[in-house]
């Protein structure tokens, strides 16, 4: 699986990029809302910024985004500790 | 970047030769969180929040321009670019004081000029992979000078943005478009 690493996030809450289907998506796993004033080019709106997903993340890591990293699933390392045990 | 010489022919290829540039999208610096490169062209901008890329449209009169003029302090002396955006706005109002303002405080900025060729080009960054994000500021901070100008009554009242920062390469071009600009 695809993270952005904790320590990037403490210094930037709010990562917003384009994923592949060039829609902001924000890397901090957070859906985001804000209001947006009105300017001399823009009526003023809300803007949403829907939460990275997975495939998201595989793309930008493959398209070599500085801040994602691979790591090993973690899910798939617990239910392997279960069988273990 | 590593010495190389590439053959170039304007005759040959035909190039787009219109100069000028058309709009330009403007952010701080520290906005910009992390760069991404397909064939080194900027093909994505990773932003501290949305919203933050703020569009500039200027007078269409062939006054707007995006010069980087190289020079060597003597012949040994590593290029430096100084890159030099001119933005001017017609009329006068209590509006553009506010911005002229706050402009003129922005310690680092950065511009996206779309040129009237249809380039794209970024001022104010340094491609970097060894910076964290992949990028840095400029040589010189790239910061806005702003000018409000009654002028006479013969003239046009106006506000002016001069930007003008200095660095070691030439500016990077990016693929994005208006409306994945702003979006982010």
């Amino acid at each position: 699986m695809y993270i952005v690493p904790q320590e990037i996030l403490e210094q930037y809450p709010e990562l917003v990029t384009l994923n592949e289907a060039n829609k902001p998506v924000n890397l901090a796993g957070k859906r985001i809302e804000k209001q947006m004033p009105g300017d001399a080019n823009n009526a003023p709106k809300v803007r949403v910024v829907e939460a990275a997903n997975q495939k998201d993340l595989e793309f930008l890591f493959k398209k070599g985004h500085p801040f994602i990293v691979e790591v090993a699933d973690t899910n798939t390392t617990s239910v392997s500790t279960k069988e273990v045990k | 970047m590593a010495c190389g010489i590439t053959s170039l022919s304007s005759v040959a290829t035909c190039n787009n030769d219109i100069g000028g540039i058309a709009r330009s999208f403007m952010c701080n610096l520290a906005d910009i969180t992390a760069v991404t490169l397909t064939s080194g062209v900027i093909s994505g901008f990773t932003m501290a929040s949305t919203g933050l890329w703020k569009q500039m449209t200027y007078d269409k009169d062939d006054t707007a321009y995006y010069n980087q003029t190289g020079a060597r302090a003597n012949p040994g002396a590593p290029l430096v670019a100084t890159q030099t955006s001119f933005l001017k706005f017609k009329g006068m109002s209590a509006a553009y004081i506010t911005a002229a303002n706050a402009a003129k405080d922005c310690c680092n900025v950065v511009l996206i000029h779309v040129l009237n060729n249809g380039a794209r080009i970024v001022q104010g960054i340094v491609i970097d992979a060894t910076e964290v994000g992949g990028f840095s500021g400029t040589k010189t901070d790239t910061r806005v000078t702003p000018s409000v100008m009654s002028d006479t009554g013969a003239n046009q009242s106006r506000l002016e943005y001069l930007i003008e920062g200095t660095a070691y390469d030439f500016s990077p071009t990016t693929s994005l478009t208006d409306s994945a600009i702003l979006a982010l």
